[in-house]
Formats: structure tokens, sequence, C-alpha cells
């Protein structure tokens, strides 16, 4: 069905259901026995309009994946994937293309995102290219998004070329980038972790306002808590691929459920972490069971079945044996 | 104490050559010049040659004199106006036979790199095969086989080179395809053709221009080596047919080589050269890894970040 | 006069060329450390401090080039030393665990492999020696003795970075520079990477110098920080007072720019403007154009540094005497 992705307002934006993707490696002649790394499994997680969830995970946690597959540039394995309420996980590509428009993603690098043969002009107008909206108001269009990504005044840098610009600046450009369209969702991919520390909170609040004024959800995908903590309404953490705690931010920070967020917030807050037994290495643990188990000060009989997400307050949910046997 | 630098305000200077940055660089303008200059004579050919190097105009055989700056060849030719006219072929020949071997190369190489798949495996094999094939034998094999005249002669040398480039494409579109900007104009909802055409291509131009030189390099000593073993147009005054019938009629066995084979040989040589030098500055520019060479631009120094990045796997830190 | 300091650096600048002109990466850098002591040197991008590190070792190639200042080390002027005689040293008396290096490992070298190269580089021992030394460094560093034959692949960040340290420390140097060691691993790793860093300090009386952008990491293990901005130092003193009463405005900013865990959310905040390039000598402070506190001389004399509580110096003019 080509229609139009519809766009209600107070229809959840954004919605994994029960999403799981692996990646087979590859032997000889593309087939071969290797075993999978399960990159994403039994992902559910939803963003309302005009909120911030932030994932929150370290590297080889699945977050990097469910970006991509919120944009469809990967095909899941099985579960949902729903845009404005539209499943789109089998659809064929042209379905995608339009939701593209709905959705946007910003990488991490502000070097390599930008082709750096393009003046900002031509960077920022592109998503207009692509859907085929190219009108006489293109330049006071594009115009307008860079000075919604804090380039102001935008006449200065709608000629430059990104090797003219720090970093800082490539990134709200890839921002006016993603604004030209009004789209509902920006997936930001670590937006900041490669920029200068006194830069990040700037940019931070960039996005913040676009939040305020005009209803922009984001899912915002970051290693470090303390960031998320100041930008996310909603914080999900990811361990190896599994949601291992969902909820509202103040209510995780305060009070933490598993054991790996513990871990994150006495690293992020202290640099310090418990004496662990040593953490097996690679992500394809097959072992089976709760995943976080051989790290885990607190592992039992119980973890040797994957612990499911439970509520244990409104809008806080964790996947963890733990608080069973002491509520 | 730190000084702080005065600058005098300078006197307005007359326009001048940018500076060459590196040794490629100078290379590469150096290379330049001369095929230049050779390409001045192809296309002034008919000015600057004394004599048409069709017509009998002397006595065969004969040493250089002042009416034949390099004697006469075994029909009475004069050979510098054969030279001359040869300069005009064989350019020709070369850079239409490296032209098409580039169009298709380019072409198998993007839609393989780009693509992957079944496409890419079968494509690969094709220039495997055309690889790993001995390319005189190659060469010789076809040439018998279609002909031989100037349209087959472009034809085989084509067939011959157009493998490599397709690889070397292929590899840099693969990378090409996972850079940054290609995945955000994706992510955007690109088609494949807006992405080849306006993100990939450009990305791989360089590339495909040194490959191109390189081509040429190629096709110009593989039309000699053809038309030297007579497979050629012999009809066609190129330098490989001047130096075939030097050959045949034994100009390597008398003195007769020093004017015959001599200066046409050392046209080709330097020729091959002035390419490789080109060849040199272009792929120095094309792979920023012999960039280093040169010096370092400002947003190359003050521009590189040196902060945290999760590890992401097959990310590299800059 | 003779220093008891392990290292002495006093004026050091040093410039690149490029096409647009001279920058300034260092410029007029000068601080000391003990021996067993640690200093934590913080910036961002292009404050000089990888350059900092990179010309006390005399690593800078053309188009870069020291133009003053010296280096004694354990009392001699390494300056005063033949080049290739620097070889030596690195390695040996003053180890380097440059930046991104746990990417850098070759990747057809073991663990073990790589420690035991460097042993065999700097000591003539038999193979096997250095074998059996390097088994036992990996351990002492966290690496159980099972993976000792890893290759670089096999191993994770964490573990790649152990290695790393492994082969800084093989041949027992009194100094580390360690050039941003716990950047690109994920927290947890960081914590546990530092904790073997202040431990390794304290049982092998090492002296360090410990070069981040993360001011908490740094000085989490630093006994002193030295904060640099635009290739210049703009302040310095013992860890904690410059993390808890920071004094000069660009410390201030950069503290005020990192978010928390605990505290209001709201309360982080950029420091408006672009980090500085170095482009040119800049009269007066690098940092003017983007300080909240900026006055008239600011833009005209370069503050020099002055003390401002117990061994803790700003260069700053709001310090004036």
């Amino acid at each position: 069905m080509a229609q139009e992705v519809t766009i209600a307002t107070g229809t959840t934006v954004l919605e994994f259901v029960d999403l799981s993707k692996s990646f087979r490696a590859r032997g000889v002649l593309g087939k071969g026995r290797r075993p999978s790394i399960v990159a994403v499994e039994d992902v559910s997680l939803a963003v309302e309009p005009g909120t911030a969830v932030g994932l929150i995970g370290e590297s080889g946690s699945g977050k990097s994946t469910l970006a991509r597959l919120a944009l469809g540039l990967i095909k899941p394995d099985a579960g949902e994937v729903r845009i404005t309420g539209r499943d789109l996980a089998g659809a064929p590509e042209r379905h995608w293309r339009e939701a593209r428009r709905v959705i946007h993603l910003i990488f991490q690098d502000p070097y390599d995102s930008l082709s750096t043969r393009m003046r900002v002009h031509d960077l920022v107008a592109e998503p207009l290219v692509i859907h085929g909206m190219e009108g006489t108001d293109r330049r006071a269009r594009i115009l307008a998004a860079l000075e919604q990504a804090g380039l102001r005044p935008g006449e200065e840098y709608i000629d430059r070329f990104p090797h003219e610009l720090s970093g800082g600046q490539r990134q709200r450009v890839a921002l006016a980038r993603s604004l030209v369209l009004e789209p509902r969702l920006i997936v930001a991919d670590e937006p900041t972790s490669m920029l200068d520390v006194s830069l990040r909170a700037g940019l931070l609040r960039t996005m913040l306002e676009l939040r305020a004024d005009h209803g922009i959800a984001f899912l915002f995908i970051t290693h470090d808590l303390a960031l998320a903590r100041f930008f996310c309404d909603r914080l999900a953490v990811m361990f190896r691929g599994r949601l291992v705690e969902v909820g509202d931010t103040d209510a995780v920070v305060a009070r933490p459920a598993h054991p790996y967020t513990r871990a994150l917030m006495q690293a992020v807050r202290d640099l310090e972490v418990p004496e662990a037994p040593h953490a097996a290495t690679t992500p394809s643990n097959p072992g089976g069971g709760c995943q976080y188990r051989d790290r885990c000060r607190f592992a039992h009989d119980a973890c040797a079945d994957e612990p499911p997400l439970r509520s244990l307050a409104p809008g806080h949910s964790v996947a963890c044996h733990l608080d069973e046997k002491n509520p | 104490m730190t000084a702080t630098t005065i600058t005098a305000p300078r006197r307005r200077r007359l326009p001048q050559w940018p500076r060459a940055h590196s040794a490629g660089e100078r290379l590469g303008r150096i290379g330049a010049v001369i095929l230049g200059l050779f390409v001045v004579v192809a296309v002034f050919a008919p000015v600057l040659a004394p004599y048409d190097p069709k017509a009998q105009v002397g006595l065969p055989y004969q040493s250089p004199s002042g009416s034949h700056l390099l004697g006469t060849n075994d029909i009475g030719q004069d050979i510098l106006s054969e030279l001359i006219y040869g300069a005009r072929v064989s350019l020709a020949i070369g850079f239409l036979a490296a032209l098409l071997a580039i169009v298709v190369g380019t072409l198998v190489g993007v839609v393989s790199g780009y693509f992957g798949g079944l496409v890419d495996t079968l494509l690969m094999r094709f220039v495997d095969i055309t690889l790993a094939l001995p390319f005189l034998p190659l060469l010789i094999v076809l040439a018998v086989f279609l002909g031989r005249n100037i349209r087959t002669t472009v034809l085989v040398i084509s067939v011959v080179i157009w493998a490599r480039p397709a690889r070397i494409l292929r590899s840099q579109v693969l990378s090409a395809r996972e850079r940054g900007f290609v995945q955000a104009a994706r992510a955007m909802g690109g088609r494949p053709a807006h992405l080849l055409r306006r993100h990939v291509l450009p990305a791989v131009s360089p590339l495909i221009i040194a490959q191109f030189v390189r081509a040429a390099n190629i096709a110009i000593l593989l039309e000699a080596s053809l038309s030297f073993l007579g497979l050629g147009d012999v009809t066609a005054k190129s330098w490989g047919t001047t130096l075939y019938y030097a050959s045949a009629r034994g100009a390597f066995l008398t003195r007769a080589w020093l004017w015959w084979v001599l200066p046409t040989g050392l046209a080709i040589s330097v020729v091959v050269v002035a390419f490789a030098f080109i060849g040199y500055s272009l792929e120095e520019r094309a792979d920023p890894r012999l960039r280093a060479r040169r010096l370092p631009t400002l947003a190359q120094f003050g521009g590189a970040p040196t902060l945290a990045m999760t590890p992401i796997p097959g990310k590299v830190l800059p | 006069m003779t220093s008891t300091r392990l290292l002495e650096v006093d004026g050091l600048s040093t410039v690149y060329q490029t096409e647009r002109g001279t920058v300034w990466a260092v410029q007029d850098v000068s601080f000391g450390i003990e021996k067993g002591e640690v200093l934590g040197i913080v910036g961002e991008s292009g404050c000089g401090k990888t350059t900092v590190a990179m010309s006390l070792l005399r690593l800078i190639k053309p188009p870069g080039k020291i133009v003053a200042g010296s280096v004694r080390f354990d009392g001699e002027n390494l300056f005063a030393r033949r080049r290739a005689t620097m070889r030596a040293v690195r390695g040996d008396r003053i180890a380097m665990v440059p930046q991104a290096a746990m990417h850098a490992l070759d990747p057809v070298c073991s663990a073990a492999t790589s420690v035991a190269e460097v042993i065999l580089a700097h000591r003539d021992v038999p193979r096997k020696q250095a074998k059996a030394s390097a088994s036992s460094l990996l351990q002492s560093v966290g690496i159980p003795e099972e993976r000792i034959g890893s290759y670089p692949h096999e191993l994770s960040g964490g573990m790649r970075q152990r290695v790393v340290i492994a082969m800084a420390l093989a041949n027992d140097p009194s100094l580390v520079v360690a050039d941003e060691p716990v950047t690109g691993l994920d927290v947890i790793v960081q914590a546990q990477v530092l904790s073997l860093l202040s431990d390794l300090r304290k049982r092998l009386g090492l002296a360090m110098m410990f070069i981040s952008h993360d001011i908490r990491a740094v000085s989490k293990i630093s006994d002193r920080v030295m904060v640099m901005y635009g290739g210049r130092v703009v302040e310095e003193g013992p860890a904690a007072e410059v993390v808890h009463a920071p004094k000069h405005p660009y410390t201030q900013g950069l503290l005020a720019a990192m978010p928390t865990m605990d505290g209001p959310r709201g309360d982080v905040h950029s420091i408006p403007g672009e980090v500085v390039s170095g482009l040119g000598d800049v009269a007066g402070c690098p940092f003017e154009p983007r300080c909240p506190s900026a006055m008239d001389v600011c833009s005209q004399v370069h503050p020099s540094a002055r003390s401002v509580g117990n061994g803790h110096g700003a260069a700053c003019h709001l310090y004036e005497e």
C-alpha cells in the first residue's frame, strides 16, 4: 500500500515491538558455520511525541543497531518497527523512504557524515532534493533550519564548506539538515562524543529548544549516562542486545534497579567499580539465561533463566531476578 | 618573551604559478608539460612535418641530411614526418582505448561494489578471468582473429586493460559506500541513483582519473607492441609501425637504427614517462596517506579531534 | 641550580608550519614532575597537551619544530643529546603510551610477543627470559594467564589497553607519559583501568604524566593538575583544589560544562564560542574571546602565572596582586 505516512499527533512516534536482529559472521563463500552475533534481542521501546528517550549502552550493547533498525537501514529478524503507528518491519524500501521524511538520523562523526565537496547550502538542501521538494523558498527554508540549529546568522554559514567549520558547527549543520523536512523524531547516535567538552552542552541545549518549540521527539543514543540525564525524559539501559532497565530519568537515577545500571552509575559518578568476576569478552555469549550473569555480584540460580522485563513502579521496568526475592 | 610577527604591507606582485607542495606535484607538472608538447605536435602535425609521411620524397635508406633530418625509410618516406604524424596515431589510439577501458571498468567496478551480491560475484569472476589470462598472447590472438585495423586495435587493447581498473574501483566503491555521508544520504531516503551520482562517484572520481592516466600509458605501449609485431594496422603511420618496418628491414643490424629506431623509441619512452609522472602526482592526491608528504592545511591540523569515542566495531579513531 | 625534580620543563615552545602560517602549538610552557608524582594535563582539542608530550620525547618532526625551552630529566638535558640516542631513553626510562595505542597494536603479534619485543629492544637478555618477564608483567596488569598468547583482535578494548600499559612498564621506567589512556573505553572499563594505573603507581613508585580531555578522569589519579588552553598553561595546582576550587575562568567553564549524576539536571553550561586553533602568535590571553570575565587588558597583554593558593597558580589578570 503506497499511502502517505500519516502523521497523527498523539500517536507514538517510534515504537519497537519485540525487535530482534542477529548478524551471522560470514564464512567462505558467504555462508558458514560461524556463530551468529545477537545484536538486538526482544527489545520493546516507545518514544512519545515531543519526548526524549535516552538509549544507554556500551560497545556491543546493540544501541547503534537499534538506530539503524529505526531508520530501516537494516531489516530485523523478528518484531515490529512502528513509525507513527505503522509497522514497517517487512516493508519494501520505498515505504521506508517515505518514512525517512518523518524520522531522521544524526551521526556521531561530524567529519564523516558531511560530504566535504558540498557547501552548507547543498548539504542542508539534500533532503529537499531527495524528496522532490525543491521550491522557490528553498533558500529561506535552509536559512531557517540553520538558525534553528544555532548557526546564526544563517547567511554567514550557508556558503561555507565543511572544512571551514569546527566539529561543533558541523554537527549543527547535520542538525539543520535533519530539520529542513520538519521531522517528528530525530535519532541522535552519540552526537556529542566527538566534540570538545565545553561545546557539548551547547548542542544539547539547542536540541532541547527544538523539543520545546517544535515538538520534535528524540531517541538519544549514548554511553554517557550523565549526558543522558541532562537531556532525556526517560532512560533505557541496554546490555548485550537486551533492554535491562527502562524508566523515567529521575526514577532510574534515584533508584537504579538493575546491577548493570548501578555499576554504570557508580562508574560515571565516581569513576569506580565494584570488583567483579572476570567478564567474558565476546558479545556472542551462547550461555543463555541472563546475559549479565557472569559479571553480576548478585548472580544466583534463578539467573539461569533469562529475566523478563517486569514493572517495578509505574513507568519503571527492570529485567532482573533480584527484587523478586526481596522486594 | 614571544615576538609578535609584524608583516609589512606587501607590494602587489605579478600573478604567479602557485608553488608546488611536494615532489609529486613537481613531477606531475613536468609530465603534463611534456605530454602537452606531444599533444601539440600531434595536433599540428600537418604544419610541423616537413613532408607528407606517405609520400615518397627521396631515395630509400638515406641517412640524415639537411633535407631529411632523420633520413628516409625503405620506401623513401621521410622518417621525421613519420615520427610527427605517428604521434597522432599512437596518442589517439592510446587515449581512445583507455577511454573505452575506463568507461567499462568504471561501470563494472561501481555496479559490483555498490550492489554486491550475485551481480558482484559474477562480475568479479569475469574480471578475474580476464586478469588471469596473459595479456600479450591474448592481445595477439584477438588481433589476429578480429583483423588488423585501427578500430580493432582500439577494441583489442581495451579488452585487455579494462579489468584492473574495475577491480580497483570496486574496492574504492566498497569503502566509499560505508562513508558517513553516503550512509547519511541513505538515511535521508536517497535512492541508489542519487547516492551513486551525488556521493559515490564524486568520491571515487580522483581514482578514476588516475586510473585513466595509467590506462592511457599502458595503451600506448600496447599499441606500439601490437604494431611492432605487425598486428596493428600496417597502413597507419604509428610509432609502432615505424618500428615494425625498421625491424623488418634490418635496421637493427646496421647503423640505420640510430635514426630509424632510436628517435621513435625515445618518443614512446618519453611519453610513457610523462604519463607516469602525471599518474604519480594524481595518485598522491587521491590517496590521503601519501598526502602526508605535503604541508598540512590548517583544517587538517587544527580540526583534528582528540576526544572520547565509544569503540564501535570497525571504527578507526582519527 | 640543581633540581631534585624528576622532570623539569622550562619555557617550552613548539610550532608547526602550515599553508596559512605558523601555528604555536605550545607556547612558553613550564612545569615539573617529582619522583613518584602524577601530573595530569587537561585540555580540549588543539590545546597543545599532546604536543608537549611529543616535544619532551623529541618526537616532533617537520613541519613541527621545537623553537624554545629546555627539558631536564633526572638532571640531564634531553635536548642536548644527539637525537638518535633518544631511542635509548624512550621505552626504557621514559615510557610513552600514545593516543589510541590500543588500536595500534601489531595485529600479528600476541600480547606476550608485543611486550617481549619491548624488553628485547632495550635489554640484552635471552628471548625466553624476555617472554617469561612479559608473561608475569601481563598477569600483573590483570590479563589472565590463558589470554597471554591472544592476538589483539581477540582481546577487548580494556584488555588491549592493559597490554599497552604492560608494554610501557616493561623496562621499569621512572616516568610514564600516557596520552588519553582511557579515552574510547567503555566507562566501566575506564574505571577499571584507572584503578589499575593507580595501583601500579603505588606499587612501583612510578611518576606519571596523564594527559586527557576528561578532567574528572585526570583528577582521579593525579596529585597535581595542569590545565592548558591555546598552547599555554592557564592553571596548575593540587588536583583536589583545581577541580573543587578552580580559579581560572576556563577551568571553571570546563567544569561547569560537565553533566553530573547529582545536583540539578539542567546545571550544565557550554562555554560560548569555538575552541581556539592556535594560528599565529596571539597577543593577550588566548581565552579572552570566550571569557565571561574578560577585561580590556586581557586582549593586549598575556597574563603570567600568579599564585592563587598553596602551590596553585593561574595565568589570569583577575588575580593581579
